[in-house]
């Protein structure tokens, strides 16, 4: 059960990185070997009777592991996870070859700490701190840092030998908070709650029927081009989603001295929260007395206290629609989308729509007309629609356009080749200010603070982010 | 200050100027950063480093943390390639053992224990002994992976040395991430011996569980592993236990949660109340659909132990469907296996809904997922009877697009709802005859042949579809060859007027232009039948078109035997390809359930293992033998 050696390379296969930790463990080479012959769906590969490679692709970056056999699945891949983690809080993301180049040493180091005996042993970012020099990174930190403590950190990190600095760096192993780094110092103490949901929904195709419905009723006249700004509400006969899923994650970033207790109550409406799972700072037991409630010691920075999934959410503040046949060809496809009537928001970013259609039968897209944002197709079987900046809310736009079926398709048994349409409308965006599942922070306080000054409010408030990742409508 | 630019070849001997002390280099700033040089060399292979062995040694003294960690990389890369040279920086590192910071004992003596050279690991012995009782816990931790690792070097040397005694008490240790390492360090051990096993009894095995909340996420892993070791002896210390360990479902670790999985189903062997491991069992599902929220990779793993855990307990999951929902952005590896986990959970009350989403799934673009899905359809048919129906409407629904490849594959599974269903929707046959153009691949050409022979006297122009197949005979696979030839045999049986000019036609090719001994010897014993039997028909065709036996999708479920060893391997590879480890890996350790009191007797821990589903081989080809694992909507 144990990691053979770390890797990591640039999209191509070239070693940026090596990090052995067995006496002969598979070369890159191997490992590029395997990944060659590997299909698809190889998230774990063999490369010999009784080595597998875990991997994944990062900011352009593959991070190889090889591993021996008997080591559970999830222990690398959660391992790359963490691992990829603590270079972004080193490094700042994204990761880059110049950046993996510049900090070999500081990468060994880390790996050092971070592996044991061929097994991941500490990846917290605040326990790695305190163990491996800041070299580059120390200078973006030092001004969150009163002047004594940027001093003292750095006599604990760089060149310290002294046996205070070193008993408080291994005293954190028997502190009862062995997350959170020791003796923390700040001047402006700071904490801050971000909330943020990631939306899932797929909606389905509307029926012919209703389509047609829709058509008889007037109520789907094409948005004319010119005026289709700030139209205000979008009267739809639409599929309701089969499937409407927010997964959240609750973050603290927390700037406090000592070792602060802290209490958040949130409050989920009457939805169900389906598997919470916690960060280990959080004391389980007080959220299961009264669900709702964080009650923890944080790590010093940024951490992720829980994540949980709520489905059966509303379906979000973008919606959307495509339908086919339309124009006196019938060959025309509309895609619509609008923001809907205001909540307590007033905008959306980001906003980026992707038309999928089938690359094997279509070859282009043609006489496309949006009555804003921009179309175009940007890769293989995908074209996106794009709308900069912020987008309002009570606002739509259209886009229509047929598509040109590939000149080398057979015809059908009816003689004439059957016209394509987009098979998929994927929106996606970010909205600040609202949580789909309507979650909320109810109160968030510090219950004490062992070398907190009493007087400080550091609550500095909270930020909620609905990031609206796959809004998929079938077409 | 950038490592990029220290890549310049023939740097040693510039290098070992820079290392050499000088007054002016007040805080090592310039040795610092010539190490800095060096250990991104050393990390490009670039062997010319090692020249600086006695340079980067004379460093080691120096009154910086960071340097001497530069210098222990160093030393960890080098001296197993130089010997002779590592044994001048062992009396360095043996001093360092004895450095009033806890922080350069550890290092110094994970340095030590990296290096497996023979005078390293004699002299770190005694010095083991006594960090495995430093008051420090980081060393003592530290010394726990020396042991583990001395032992991986020198295994007899550590058994004299009385050392893995010195581990065992750090079990007891006040320090619960000291206790999760000499777990690991033990672990590791047993792991590579072939005499030492762990065993760990109730006291041990509770104080462990006791601990886990307090231990980094890591050591809960070990922990969670280690706890397979112990056999619980009644049903309620077994039940205890796995209330207790429920918590750490919550985790935010993929890895914790699985391991804890593994554990809680490893004692639901020992617990004899069914209504108490239901309950148990029923908590897996959120955890399961939160980690649906983790990067592919890991959403992969857990989908395909959900898949695992689904088939001993299909309900956890029931009212989840819409999770395992396919996005069409989604990998493939996800989709064909939430495609599974939709079969598996599919039921008389969500089967609309289902074949609603399966339809949506047989218009994508991906030729391999819409296959996939067209055949779970027709399993679903044979899954469930009161859905057939709806199945069939929904594949003539498909075969109605004319788009080749659903076509065939529709024809593939109609025919096995033919063989589940005999005489029920035999109507439809003439939809397929409509469709025979399209058939180029072998398996659905041996379908549709074997429909048309089963039942030729009931399409009208049996002889002329069988006719038009035949014209390509030679060409043909032999699937599709053999199929041929029985299909022409049954249109004989049953309209020998037509098909006697055909089946003469058929054997003899069978039998005297064909290579295949198989295909031979097939004609050659229809030919005796055909000829022996001549005055009685009815001898016949009781052998040619006997009951066929019933074919069910439980022959894809795993064995009960299998299930077993699977679900003890949870999260491990085995679980990913749903194939024993036995299988995957030769000569690796068979887990099993160890006997006690408490163990529950099943079906597959008295039973000899229950043999695969085998069925005859009736149109020449077997649609679903498929063997004790795998895919089970593979292709």
């Amino acid at each position: 059960m144990s990691i053979l050696a770390v890797y990591i390379t640039d999209i191509n296969g070239q070693q940026l990185f090596e990090y052995p930790l067995s006496d002969s463990p598979p070369t890159n080479k191997m490992l590029q070997v395997a990944l060659r012959d590997a299909s698809a769906d190889d998230i774990v590969l063999r490369v010999s009777s009784d080595e597998l490679l875990f991997h994944r692709r990062q900011d352009s970056l593959d991070f190889l592991i090889p591993c021996s056999s008997s080591m559970p699945a999830l222990v690398p891949l959660e391992f790359i996870s963490h691992l990829i983690k603590v270079l972004h809080d080193y490094f700042q993301p994204p990761l880059s070859r110049p950046k993996i180049e510049k900090n070999y040493s500081t990468i060994m180091m880390l790996l050092n700490e971070m592996i044991e005996d061929g097994y991941p042993f500490v990846t917290e970012e605040n326990a790695l701190r305190d163990l491996v020099p800041f070299t580059d990174g120390l200078s973006k930190y030092l001004p969150t840092l009163p002047k004594g403590a940027a001093s003292s950190l750095k006599s604990i990190t760089s060149s310290g030998l002294s046996s205070k600095s070193f008993s408080s760096d291994s005293s954190s192993m028997r502190s009862n908070v062995p997350w959170r780094r020791s003796n923390v110092k700040h001047n402006n103490n700071e904490l801050y709650v971000d909330i943020q949901e990631t939306l899932s929904v797929i909606i389905p195709a509307v029926s012919p029927m209703r389509q047609l419905l829709n058509s008889v009723n007037g109520t789907s006249n094409p948005v004319p081009t010119a005026s289709a700004f700030y139209t205000p509400a979008v009267p739809q006969v639409l599929a309701e989603p089969i499937v409407a899923i927010a997964h959240g994650s609750v973050f603290a970033t927390t700037k406090l001295s000592g070792v602060p207790d802290i209490q958040l109550i949130l409050s989920f409406g009457n939805r169900v929260l389906e598997g919470p799972a916690f960060h280990p700072c959080v004391r389980l037991a007080r959220w299961r007395e009264r669900p709702g409630t964080l009650s923890f010691v944080p790590p010093d920075g940024k951490c992720c206290l829980l994540q949980y999934t709520i489905s059966g959410v509303e379906s979000g503040p973008i919606g959307g629609d495509l339908k086919t046949g339309l124009g006196p060809m019938k060959d025309e496809f509309e895609v619509r989308v609008w923001s809907r009537v205001p909540r307590n928001v007033k905008f959306v970013e980001n906003l980026r729509v992707e038309v999928v259609f089938d690359s094997e039968r279509v070859q282009n897209v043609k006489g496309t007309r949006a009555s804003s944002g921009e179309f175009n197709i940007e890769q293989k079987g995908v074209g996106v629609w794009r709308f900069p900046g912020k987008t309002p809310m009570g606002w739509n736009a259209s886009l229509r356009g047929t598509m040109v079926v590939s000149e080398d398709l057979e015809a059908g048994p009816d003689g004439t080749v059957p016209q394509e349409f987009p098979k998929y409308i994927k929106i996606s965006y970010d909205c600040q200010g609202m949580l789909v599942s309507g979650t909320k922070v109810e109160s968030l306080r510090v219950v004490s603070g062992k070398g907190l000054d009493d007087r400080a409010k550091p609550y500095k408030g909270v930020k909620y982010l609905t990031h609206g990742k796959d809004i998929i409508i079938r077409g | 200050m950038s490592d990029a630019k220290f890549f310049a070849k023939g740097k040693a001997a510039e290098l070992r100027l820079e290392l050499m002390s000088d007054k002016k280099d007040k805080n090592y700033t310039r040795r610092k950063t010539a190490l800095k040089k060096i250990v991104a060399n050393m990390t490009m292979n670039n062997n010319e480093m090692i020249q600086l062995f006695p340079d980067v040694l004379d460093c080691i003294k120096l009154d910086s943390l960071e340097i001497k960690k530069m210098c222990f990389l160093y030393l960890i890369n080098y001296c197993r390639l130089k010997p002779e040279l590592a044994n001048k920086a062992l009396p360095a590192l043996l001093d360092d053992l004895r450095d009033r910071s806890p922080l350069i004992r550890a290092l110094s003596l994970r340095t030590i224990s990296c290096i497996p050279l023979p005078a390293f690991n004699e002299a770190l012995v005694d010095p083991l002994g006594r960090l495995l009782r430093d008051p420090d816990p980081y060393v003592r931790k530290t010394a726990a992976f020396g042991v583990a690792k001395l032992w991986a070097s020198d295994g007899p040397l550590v058994e004299k040395s009385g050392l893995i005694q010195g581990v065992n008490q750090l079990l007891v240790d006040s320090n619960p991430t000291v206790v999760s390492a000499g777990l690991a360090a033990l672990n590791d051990v047993t792991d590579k011996s072939e005499g030492m096993k762990l065993a760990i009894g109730y006291q041990d095995a509770s104080k462990l569980v006791q601990i886990l909340a307090d231990c980094n996420e890591w050591s809960q892993t070990y922990i969670l592993s280690s706890l397979m070791a112990y056999t619980p002896q009644d049903p309620a210390e077994a039940l205890l236990m796995a209330e207790r360990l429920s918590p750490r479902l919550q985790h935010s670790n993929a890895s914790v949660v699985l391991g804890t999985i593994r554990v809680i189903l490893y004692l639901t062997h020992y617990i004899s109340d069914d209504t108490a491991v239901q309950g148990l069992v029923k908590r897996f599902g959120p955890p399961l659909v939160t980690l649906l929220s983790k990067p592919h990779e890991i959403q992969y793993v857990a989908l395909r132990n959900c898949l695992l855990i689904l088939q001993q307990y299909p309900h956890i999951l029931q009212n989840d469907i819409k999770v395992f929902f396919c996005k069409y952005n989604d990998p493939i590896y996800i989709k064909a296996t939430k495609l599974e986990i939709i079969f598996l959970l599919a039921s008389e009350d969500n089967i609309k809904e289902i074949l609603r989403e399966l339809r949506e799934y047989a218009s994508e673009i991906d030729v391999q997922f819409v296959r996939k899905a067209v055949r779970a359809i027709g399993k679903l048919a044979i899954k469930i009877d009161a859905a057939t129906r709806y199945c069939i409407d929904t594949l003539l629904d498909l075969v109605a697009t004319r788009v080749s490849y659903i076509v065939q594959e529709a024809t593939v599974v109609i025919k096995n709802i033919f063989r589940k269903y005999p005489n029920k929707y035999e109507s439809i046959i003439s939809v397929l005859c409509k469709n025979l153009d399209s058939l180029d691949e072998p398996e659905a050409k041996a379908a549709m042949i074997w429909i048309i022979g089963e039942y030729a006297d009931r399409i009208e122009n049996s002889d002329q579809l069988l006719d038009e197949f035949l014209f390509t005979f030679k060409e043909e696979t032999i699937e599709v060859q053999l199929a041929l030839l029985t299909a022409t045999v049954k249109l004989f049986i049953q309209r020998p007027t037509k098909g006697q000019e055909l089946v003469l036609q058929v054997l003899k090719w069978s039998t005297e232009d064909t290579d295949n001994p198989d295909l031979r010897d097939r004609g050659y014993m229809y030919w005796r039948l055909l000829s022996s039997a001549s005055g009685n028909a009815d001898i016949t065709r009781q052998v040619v078109m006997s009951d066929k036996p019933t074919i069910s999708v439980e022959s894809d479920t795993l064995d009960a035997r299998t299930l077993e060893e699977l679900s003890l391997n949870i999260g491990s590879l085995s679980s990913v390809y749903l194939k024993p480890v036995s299988q995957i890996f030769k000569g690796s350790k068979v887990r099993h359930l160890e006997q006690s009191p408490a163990l529950r007797r099943t079906d597959s821990n008295l039973e000899s293992p229950v043999s695969p589903g085998y069925y005859p081989n009736y149109a020449g080809v077997n649609y679903f033998a498929t063997s004790g694992g795998g895919d089970l909507l593979s292709d």
